[in-house]
């Protein structure tokens, strides 16, 4: 059933009780040509483009919990594609560009909302990097400014740009294309439009062993039975090298617990995104009126979804250098998801030498503004065996002949 | 509602104590001891605001932190605060209060305009619509935007401050109930350290509740106060009240916030006294007595204000004296519901009470009480409030309930169940488990060194919690732990949580206007697992949590699709247990306590010689010194200017400096630094570069040799504890072998730099005890000796090309030190300069600053230093390995290149990208530094630049996002001195020593 404002008054008219599954939930079946594992926003959408755009008719989406309930479901959806170098740059803004029109795309609201996104400068090296970084991305064709103090003030007039501040704010850098987007309506759009075409989204299905033949993929054993397929692409943000061990890939990936937290939901104060390293936190203000806040990494290795409490605090502090009148609005939540770090800060979208199979890892804190493009190139990759374009880079070859794309330096904390 | 005078001898309140306070701009009067709900309610006020979705009125309804509806704002600018509950807002003498959806303001006003479209407004609508036009979505957002949220965003600075402070101790016992209380007696006795917290202004839990509960010949809250006076009697014990702990962290880690002053008048606050303080406990053991929280049972029309939980009920009614209704209908599917009738039957008109179950209980009833079984409540009816409920009998197998008769009310008490206060429990990630026998999910507790007692495990009547708090008090000492859930049924608890709706709205979570059927809906759509449907339809997600809702969400859910409770489970139980304020988070780790600004022994020179200051890693260091109101530019000038025609002096003292002891240390410099330390003579110097794993430059710097084992390493300002715990992260996982000790001593020395050709001759007048001549102290070693009368170690380095020495002395001398130098250098017209002037310097030189000319992608080939890169030594050194990796040994990397400006008054802006001058775009590379030189009188920069050391010569463009192109010429990078004879005081000499 296409969504749409004359539906809702149809089926409201019904009492909404004619609505149909949004997304079905299939047996599962033995054998696919396809499987993703991780039904994250990223397996998702790596289904969705791979029935709609390459015409693959028999997918599985395997997903161990419920769709969703990764990072997808915890990250604080900042979405942005001002990056440095080229290669990311050129690949956030693919993602960029989908964002725009997605929600037309799935026939779900994803609420993607280009609310503006600032990365504060509080050094003279920070504000070096900031024009740096602005200058490549206004000649890569990427929307981006550089701000100074005042005008920020007269944009968020909440903010705190005292020079009488440990870290006074100098400037930042602005793309006013970047925002925030609905985490969970992404994997839910994403879930319904690929079901609509055919895909099999299996939930509390885990994947525990791989079926490898000859250096070829051609099975899988999950929770739900045995799986037979030649193609598999994961899809498992912090836990891919779980899934990389099944397979005896190596992948240069650290999986280390990233927390974040909520305000109680108050009248709206703040209409875009604000992000600083120096002191390192990020806020904004989600629809329904949370402020929502996040941080850096804990720096300990962890699986498990939950992070330690000096982390909340420092944020805490943080959030309070750039807006001291929030010390008196209370969190409400706190919680942690697993993220898939990588040296340099970038994916790994990348074949294996495994035939068949693909991983795509290591977006790390930032991957939630990715998902459209991220799906979208490594469905091209798995449909034609051959990287996407834009995934070249990404390849896990970088690690090994040192072409690494060494996002940490210039591109602002990194979500 | 009114107040029952003579005031109950179980209530809190004090009523010669008369407090005036202002709701929603109303003058109303309170006793001491109440809290905002309770005066509000003996005042008759039944509505405390308008709900979220579809505007309908909501009064109270929960007895304390699980309150979903009455939330209200505090006080204004400062100490203004938001969405604070009600029920646990204690009241003082002037307190204004406001609720921010009673007073309408223009959002509240249009809402009710919606009630046509209420039909279309069902879970997850927003999903479905608002899609076209795609522009359009930000004005619609900004629509819901206005709709949302509760208080005010607070706006002003917070004139109240706060605090954190550790704690260990053997037991922290949290909840300060009958079973906390009792157990923490106990452990007590045995001289170990307990700590007790209530999140409550006064201990006794729900005991005021019930106080009439009998103990042996007395009752519960006799029995109670007993304890507490004895437990002051104990020095071990330290008691918390009005302090929650909130999170519970692995490894018995609890957080918890006092409320210090959010309870005294405005006028009565101590302003020396934090507000909050946010408490850490490391407990040896965990006793959690956090108890049950009553659960609703969702009926048609189930929000209207005048129906609360019977323990809302009776803590009015018990601890406030206050009567909230006089005809009053409880409606209940357990033996509580009993003992409310009792208590309620003493003061009110006409009690009726509605039993799901057909039974009759334990409980002996009062006789003016109507008891009718197998029955529920339809549907309440009532326009502002309740006025009368229409029940209906049961029938136990259809469940389908027959319509039997309405009855007036104005007060229904609620009594669903009981559900074990499990948060704490859960944020350590356990799950809790459902119990048939409890009816309720229980406390998982299988951590170690953790229990519970009381409610939470199940014990009601207060001999049972007794008996059972001292068994787990036992346990602990005894340190034989073993879970105990009680086995008895739970109050006969009948597993009934919602009756069949007649077509009306069914509130589970009220917050946020989540409907029984908005839960079906999402079922429907298969949105199936629980979290799903916590998502889909934000039960659960507001500042109560859920407390009321969560359980009553997944009973629908587990209906709806015929599966067990245990089946569906529960959400995620996250920190915080109870809201807690952002200042208490950050405690004192804000202003000038975020980060504390370092600085050197000479900052007082600094600042009276009038430094402006840069932000360089923590430190604060002089940027330039604007002599004669001079700006950056005429500063830099000058300052650069006299440093190379006479003299200048830096104040080098915040480079990090790490000694190395052992007699490994050779060897391990060979490994973390790119070039050899096997041949280093004692009392010479050499630069070193470190690289990360990757071969690419991470930190540099000057190391000395002061003996065999005994070296002094100088790392970059701002990586001097990166580099510190890099070291140390070798040391000590990877190479245990090697036997090295580092310490970091930064702060221990402080360091002049003398810069210039006089600074020989500077040097002479203020040191006899060191030979300076040439021959005898060359460029790159030390020597120690007497400066300023000072033991000092003089190091003969260069950051500027000059020839320069750095005075090394203790820390506590530094300033002396500087402000000699400074007198002595008149003779010399020695000038000071900062960080910018010493910037200029090195780049006219072209030495790199890592960090600035380098961002972790740049090689020592990149940057044209290979001569640091040994080839020959024997252990590798740390990213040698990737050097020769075939990207990172391609020839035509962005190599580090002099860029000169065609126009040499045209100072290029960092960061600046370099183009291509053919094509114009083809991103090359960047500007990395660049300035005006004052020495060459024209503009320098820096880059790196695609194959740039064989561009040598070759034009390019500089361009910036505002559209400026500025042609250009790639250089040699060293502009200044390029044979090095400056260095040496104009005198050839061997440059590495
Ligand atoms: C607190 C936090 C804040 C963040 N903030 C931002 C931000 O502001 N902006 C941004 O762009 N990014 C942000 N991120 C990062 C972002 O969330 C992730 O990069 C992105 O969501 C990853 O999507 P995914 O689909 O790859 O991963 P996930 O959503 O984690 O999906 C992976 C799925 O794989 C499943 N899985 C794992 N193993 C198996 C198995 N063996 N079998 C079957 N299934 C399996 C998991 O259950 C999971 O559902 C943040 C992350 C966190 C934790």
């Amino acid at each position: 059933m296409k969504y749409s404002i004359f539906s809702l008054l149809k089926q409201g008219l019904k009492d909404n009780k004619e609505w149909p599954e949004a997304w079905s939930s299939p047996i599962i079946k033995s054998r696919y040509d396809v499987v993703i594992i991780g039904g994250g926003g990223h397996g998702l959408a790596t289904a969705y483009y791979l029935a709609k755009e390459h015409g693959v008719k028999n997918i599985a989406v395997l997903e161990k919990g419920y769709i969703g309930g990764g990072n997808t479901a915890r990250n604080t959806t900042i979405v942005r594609s001002n990056y440095l170098w080229d290669e990311s740059a050129m690949l956030y803004q693919h993602s960029l560009d989908l964002w725009n029109g997605l929600s037309q795309d799935l026939n779900y609201n994803v609420m993607f909302s280009a609310r503006g996104v600032y990365n504060l400068g509080h050094t003279l090296q920070e504000m070096r990097d900031i024009e740096r970084r602005v200058n490549a991305n206004v000649i890569n064709g990427i929307t981006a400014e550089v701000v100074l103090a005042d005008e920020i003030k007269k944009r968020i007039p909440l903010i705190n740009i005292s020079k009488n501040v440990r870290y006074p704010i100098m400037g930042a850098s602005y793309q006013s294309t970047g925002g925030v987007a609905r985490h969970d309506a992404v994997a839910w759009g994403f879930a319904r439009a690929a079901a609509a075409l055919g895909v099999d989204i299996v939930e509390q299905c885990e994947v525990t062993a791989m079926d490898i033949d000859n250096s070829k993929i051609v099975g899988l054993n999950t929770t739900k039975g045995y799986v037979a397929t030649n193609q598999v692409g994961c899809v498992a943000a912090g836990h891919s090298s779980v899934l990389a061990e099944m397979a005896n890939v190596r992948l240069p990936i650290e999986s280390h617990p990233l927390q974040a937290f909520v305000s109680e939901p108050m009248k709206a104060v703040l209409d875009t995104v604000v992000m600083s390293n120096a002191v390192h936190g990020y806020i904004s203000q989600s629809d329904k009126g949370d402020l929502v806040i996040g941080a850096g990494i804990d720096s300990y290795n962890s699986y498990s979804q939950r992070g330690s409490p000096h982390v909340i605090e420092h944020t805490a502090a943080a959030i309070l250098e750039l807006f001291p009148a929030f010390s008196r609005a209370r969190m409400n939540r706190q919680w942690g998801g697993i993220v898939d770090t990588t040296p340099d800060a970038c994916p790994i979208i990348s074949k294996t030498n495994v035939e068949g199979l693909y991983f795509n890892c290591g977006w790390g804190t930032g991957g939630f503004k990715a998902t459209p493009g991220s799906g979208h190139v490594f469905a091209s990759t798995l449909a034609n065996d051959s990287p996407h374009p834009l995934a070249v880079p990404f390849a896990i070859e970088r690690f090994y002949n040192g072409h690494l794309i060494d996002e940490h330096g210039a591109a602002g904390v990194a979500h | 509602m009114r107040r029952i005078n003579p005031v109950l001898p179980s209530a809190i309140i004090n009523n010669a104590i008369e407090i005036d306070f202002i709701f929603e701009g109303q003058q109303f009067k309170g006793f001491d001891g109440d809290t905002l709900a309770s005066a509000l309610s003996a005042n008759d006020v039944k509505v405390f605001g308008y709900s979220y979705k579809y505007s309908r009125p909501r009064g109270i309804i929960a007895p304390y932190a699980e309150e979903p509806n009455a939330l209200v704002s505090l006080e204004q600018g400062g100490l203004y605060t938001p969405n604070a509950k009600a029920t646990q807002v204690e009241l003082y003498q002037d307190l204004i209060a406001s609720a921010p959806t009673l007073n309408p303001n223009s959002i509240e006003k249009i809402k009710p305009l919606f009630k046509a479209f209420h039909r279309f407004m069902a879970a997850g609508f927003y999903y479905k619509t608002f899609m076209r036009p795609q522009k359009l979505w930000m004005l619609y957002e900004k629509v819901l935007r206005s709709f949302a949220g509760i208080s005010k965003a607070p706006v002003d600075f917070d004139s109240e401050h706060y605090d954190h402070m550790h704690h260990n101790c053997d037991v922290l016992v949290i909840g300060g109930g009958l079973a906390g209380l009792t157990a923490a007696i106990e452990i007590a006795k045995t001289e170990k350290s307990v700590i007790l917290l209530d999140e409550r202004p006064s201990l006794g839990g729900t005991t005021y509740d019930y106080p009439d509960e009998a103990v042996g010949s007395t009752n519960q809250l006799e029995y109670m106060n007993n304890i507490i006076s004895q437990l002051d009697t104990y020095p071990n014990v330290e008691i918390l009240s009005r302090t929650t702990a909130f999170a519970f962290h692995d490894e018995n880690n609890v957080i918890a916030n006092e409320m210090r002053q959010d309870h005294k008048p405005l006028s009565e606050r101590n302003a020396n006294l934090s507000r909050q303080r946010l408490h850490k406990i490391k407990a040896g053991h965990v006793l959690l007595a956090t108890g049950a929280s009553e659960r609703p049972i969702a009926f048609d029309n189930n929000d209207l204000p005048g129906i609360m939980l019977s323990t809302a009920g009776l803590s009015l009614l018990n601890r406030f004296s206050v009567l909230a209704g006089e005809q009053v209908v409880i409606f209940t599917n357990n033996d509580s519901g009993h003992t409310a009738a009792n208590y309620f039957a003493k003061y009110s008109q006409k009690v009726t009470l509605i039993d799901t179950r057909s039974n009759s209980p334990d409980v002996a009833l009062n006789g003016n009480v109507r008891l009718i079984n197998s029955s529920v409540i339809i549907k309440a009816n009532g326009k502002n409030s309740v006025s009368s409920v229409t029940i209906g009998e049961r029938d136990q197998k259809s469940n389908k309930n027959v319509l039997t008769e309405t009855i007036d009310a104005d007060l229904v008490l609620v009594a669903g169940g009981f559900n074990p206060v499990v948060h704490l429990d859960c944020h350590t990630g356990s799950n809790p488990i459902w119990d048939d026998n409890l009816v309720a999910f229980a406390p998982n507790l299988s951590k170690q060194k953790r229990s519970g007692t009381g409610a939470l495990t199940g014990y009601i009547y207060a001999t049972d919690v007794i008996n059972n708090a001292k068994e787990q008090a036992n346990n602990i000492i005894n340190n034989s732990i073993t879970a105990t859930t009680a086995q008895k049924n739970f109050l006969n608890t009948d597993k009934f949580f919602n009756v069949e709706s007649f077509g009306g709205k069914q509130f589970i979570d009220m917050q946020n206007d989540v409907t029984t059927s908005d839960i079906q809906l999402a079922i429907r759509e298969n949105y199936k697992s629980i979290e799903h449907i916590k998502r889909y339809t934000a039960l659960g997600f507001g500042t109560d949590q859920g407390k009321t809702s969560n359980v009553l969400g997944v009973a629908i859910a587990a209906q709806s699709q015929n599966l067990k409770m245990s089946e569906v489970g529960t959400t995620t139980f996250r920190p915080a247990y109870t809201p807690v304020t952002f200042g208490a988070l950050a405690g004192q780790h804000i202003n000038d306590l975020f980060d504390p600004e370092r600085y050197t022994p000479m900052q007082p020179s600094h600042i009276n010689n009038g430094a402006i200051f840069e932000t360089v890693g923590q430190w604060m260091r002089p940027w330039y010194f604007p002599n004669n109101g001079d700006g950056l530019d005429g500063a830099v000038f000058n300052e650069c200017l006299k440093t190379r025609e006479s003299l200048g002096v830096i104040d080098a003292s915040t480079l990090g400096k790490i000694e190395i002891h052992g007699p490994d240390s050779r060897e391990f410099l060979n490994r973390v630094y790119t070039n050899s330390w096997t041949k280093l003579a004692v009392g010479s110097c050499r630069y070193g570069l470190m690289l990360d794993e990757n071969g690419m430059i991470m930190d540099d710097g000057v190391t000395a040799c002061l003996s065999d084992d005994h070296f002094i390493m100088t790392t970059t300002t701002g990586g001097a504890a990166k580099v510190y715990q890099w070291l140390e992260n070798w040391l000590q996982t990877e190479w245990p072998e090697l036997e090295v000790y580092l310490s970091s001593v930064t702060d221990h020395f402080s360091t002049t730099a003398v810069v210039g050709p006089n600074s020989r001759e500077l040097m002479l007048s203020i040191c006899s005890d060191i030979d300076f001549s040439k021959e005898a102290f060359p460029f790159m070693t030390w020597r120690a000796g007497t400066v300023c009368g000072v033991s000092a170690r003089v190091m003969r380095i260069s950051f500027s090309g000059e020839l320069a020495y750095e005075i090394n002395v203790q820390s506590n001398y530094g300033r002396f030190v500087w402000d000699s130098v400074l007198e002595k250098g008149n003779k010399w017209s020695i000038v000071q300069y900062g960080t910018e002037s010493m910037h200029v310097l090195r780049a006219e030189k072209g030495y790199i600053i890592a960090g600035q000319d380098t961002d972790g992608s740049v090689s020592p080939i990149d940057a044209d230093l290979s001569w640091v890169v040994s080839k020959s030594k024997q252990f590798s050194f740390l990213g040698e390995r990737s050097l020769s990796r075939s990207d990172t040994s391609r020839v035509d990397r962005k190599q580090l290149v002099g860029i000169l400006t065609e126009d040499p008054s045209e100072v290029l802006s960092e960061g600046a990208q370099i183009l291509n001058s053919n094509t114009n775009s083809n991103m090359l590379g960047h500007v990395t530094s660049s300035y005006f030189s004052p020495t060459l009188n024209r503009s320098i920069a820096m880059g790196l630049v695609r194959d740039g050391l064989r561009r040598k010569g070759e034009k390019i463009i500089v361009a910036t996002a505002k559209g400026k192109r500025s042609p250009s010429t790639i250089e040699s990078y060293v502009f200044f001195d390029p044979d090095g004879l400056k260095m040496n005081g104009n005198e050839s000499e061997n440059v590495d020593g």
